[in-house]
């Protein structure tokens, strides 16, 4: 039984940074209609900047998420502007291929700035770990929980509470409608885009120090929000939010009582339940009633 | 400028005509194994296309089709000794039941959900492969396929060309007659307005997947091709560049049409063969170009310039 509250914890722990990703993604399948398939390569870039700025050039951890966290939302709004602004009036296909164009694009750049081997950053704190019965906690990992935590209030307050996340939430509800009461539609689009990217970034960087990097981490990366989103309801945050905690038990008890080579492949069998027996996501009752903050 | 039909069905035979004289003109293995493998890859272009350019949907999981019917035909033969005249066609039927299923499993809620599956599937048979050791030898490969061998002659590279040549040949009709039958006009209908569509009885779900049967069956075949005429197959068939080649292949070379996702797969088998020498940045190229072409080439290359020719052959009318 301790075993498996030990698998139980650890779940949890990762699960919240797959919260953020999933947070991520469902924000931007939400409001714009297309599925982000770059969203694995935000959160790379996310493990890498906070690589390059605090193991690399030693700058203070905090001071490092930060201005990753920002980095990867102008790199978000960026990319919207220049390569999904003049696909509005296109099939979403278009808008999903630039996506996917664009996450080749990050990836290989990456695996040229930073090379192909994995590299680890440091812990965030000193290591220690002190255990309650018999499960064992580490200071690091309840760090990176607490700090998943603190943005997904943040995020939520974000959508629920100030002026953007409201034109957020009526874009969501009816995207003309909103346009015709005054709501920026194309500044929604660029704000929640560049936003989701940089949730993704969060997730790396919380990770980062947990596992090693590398360019190529991206791909699992995106195809656990994708997990996450599905389980969650596509559009659907307070979803996501479940979703990643569920996928973080899952895959840690999967990986501990079946197969641990099979560890990635638990979230397909999520995606592929779900969209069998309940399409429209696990939390969903009948419809969906738009962006829960 | 007018040609009578016959004028015009004789111009058209000339390209194949070519094509089949290749061997006798080139005698160079290099050259031919490149053909063969633009080959491989025109099977691959042109069966995605039937997706993404025919009914508009997008399948990333284009790779793992052509790997299980690899793995399918390759384990046949190394296991069991069966040899490619029934190793392919298993490889096709087993490919055509599971677009069958997952079809089946994820056309009833559409887009997205198509897209994660099929890009999970390719994830998915990467892991299964690497570790079921002892059935595929896991990322060490399947090692001595048996080449190809017809009543008793063993094939040479001039052999495996014509035997993909017809391959590509066959499909081409195929997909020529789909897009000119009550099946193509239904695909279209749908692709552009498909509740209209099913207002006027076109069952769509059935035909995305009949569509996406057709598709994953020919990837299975040329995934058949592949591990018989490398004779070494690796878990590698599975990774997603693959497919991301082949959906750049497509939209370069302009989807919905005939030629060109051939021309696609072409220029793309002949790039990185020039292009060795930068091999590291080839991904990162294939990323803008397909950026790029989005942005400004919409249709892609064939119909691009059908319209050019097209126009000045109006121009011409104009003068004449």
């Amino acid at each position: 039984m301790t075993v498996f509250f030990q698998y139980l914890v650890n779940g949890i722990v990762i699960g919240g940074t797959y919260s953020l990703i999933g947070m991520g993604m469902t924000l931007i399948f939400g409001i714009m209609r297309i599925v982000n398939f770059a969203h694995g390569e935000f959160y790379m870039l996310g493990a890498y900047f906070l690589y390059t700025l605090w193991a690399i050039l030693g700058l203070n951890p905090v001071l490092s998420m930060l201005f990753t966290f920002v980095l990867i939302l102008f790199l978000g709004i960026g990319f919207e502007q220049l390569f999904l602004r003049p696909l509005r009036k296109e099939s979403s296909t278009s808008s999903m291929l630039m996506t996917i164009g664009f996450s080749i694009v990050l990836q290989n750049a990456a695996l040229l700035i930073w090379g192909g081997a994995t590299q680890t950053v440091p812990t965030l704190v000193d290591l220690k770990t002190f255990s309650i019965g018999d499960v064992v906690f580490s200071t690091d990992r309840i760090l990176v929980f607490l700090i998943s935590l603190t943005i997904i209030i943040f995020t939520s307050l974000f959508i629920g509470r100030t002026k953007t996340g409201r034109s957020m939430r009526a874009t969501f509800q009816d995207m003309e409608a909103a346009e015709v009461v005054g709501v920026n539609i194309e500044r929604v689009y660029s704000i929640t885009f560049g936003f989701g990217a940089a949730l993704a970034a969060a997730g790396g960087f919380l990770l980062a120090p947990l596992f090693v990097i590398s360019p190529t981490m991206g791909a699992l990366a995106t195809s656990k929000a994708f997990a996450v989103v599905t389980a969650g309801g596509l559009g659907n945050v307070r979803g996501a939010i479940l979703g990643g905690l569920l996928l973080g038990v899952v895959e840690s008890l999967g990986a501990g009582y079946i197969a641990s080579g099979y560890k990635d492949a638990f979230g397909y069998l999520i995606i592929i339940l779900v969209i069998l027996f309940k399409p429209e996501g696990l939390m969903s009752r009948k419809r969906k009633k738009g962006v829960h903050a | 400028m007018k040609m009578n039909k016959t004028t015009t069905k004789l111009l058209q035979t000339i390209p194949v005509l070519i094509l089949l004289a290749v061997p006798v003109v080139v005698t160079n293995n290099y050259v031919l194994n490149v053909l063969i493998m633009a080959g491989i890859w025109t099977l691959l272009a042109s069966s995605l296309n039937i997706m993404i350019g025919l009914v508009g949907q997008l399948s990333m999981g284009h790779a793992a089709f052509y790997g299980i019917g690899a793995y399918i035909s390759g384990l046949l033969s190394v296991r069991l000794g069966i040899p490619i005249w029934l190793g392919m066609p298993a490889a096709g039927l087993a490919t055509t039941f599971l677009g069958y299923l997952i079809g089946k499993l994820t056309f009833r809620v559409r887009g997205s959900a198509f897209v994660l599956v099929t890009l999970g599937l390719g994830e998915v048979m990467r892991l299964v492969t690497n570790n079921w050791m002892s059935l595929t030898n896991g990322p060490l490969g399947l090692q001595g396929i048996s080449p190809v061998k017809l009543f008793g002659v063993n094939f040479t590279y001039k052999h495996y060309y014509y035997f993909i040549l017809l391959l590509v040949l066959l499909v081409s009709y195929i997909i020529w007659r789909i897009k000119n039958s009550r099946f193509g006009r239904a695909f279209i209908a749908m692709n552009e307005n498909e509740p209209l569509a099913n207002a006027v009885a076109i069952h769509s779900e059935r035909f995305l997947v009949l569509a996406f049967m057709i598709s994953t069956c020919i990837a299975g075949i040329a995934g058949s091709f592949y591990a018989h005429y490398v004779t070494f197959i690796s878990p590698d068939l599975f990774l997603l560049s693959n497919t991301v080649t082949i959906v750049v292949m497509v939209i370069v070379g302009g989807k919905g049409t005939v030629l060109g996702p051939i021309v696609g797969a072409i220029i793309f088998t002949l790039l990185p063969e020039w292009l060795r020498a930068i091999d590291n940045y080839r991904m990162l190229i294939y990323g803008l170009i397909l950026m790029f072409s989005i942005l400004f080439m919409k249709r892609g290359i064939v119909p691009s310039f059908a319209r050019i020719i097209k126009k000045k052959r109006g121009a011409l009318h104009e003068y004449s």
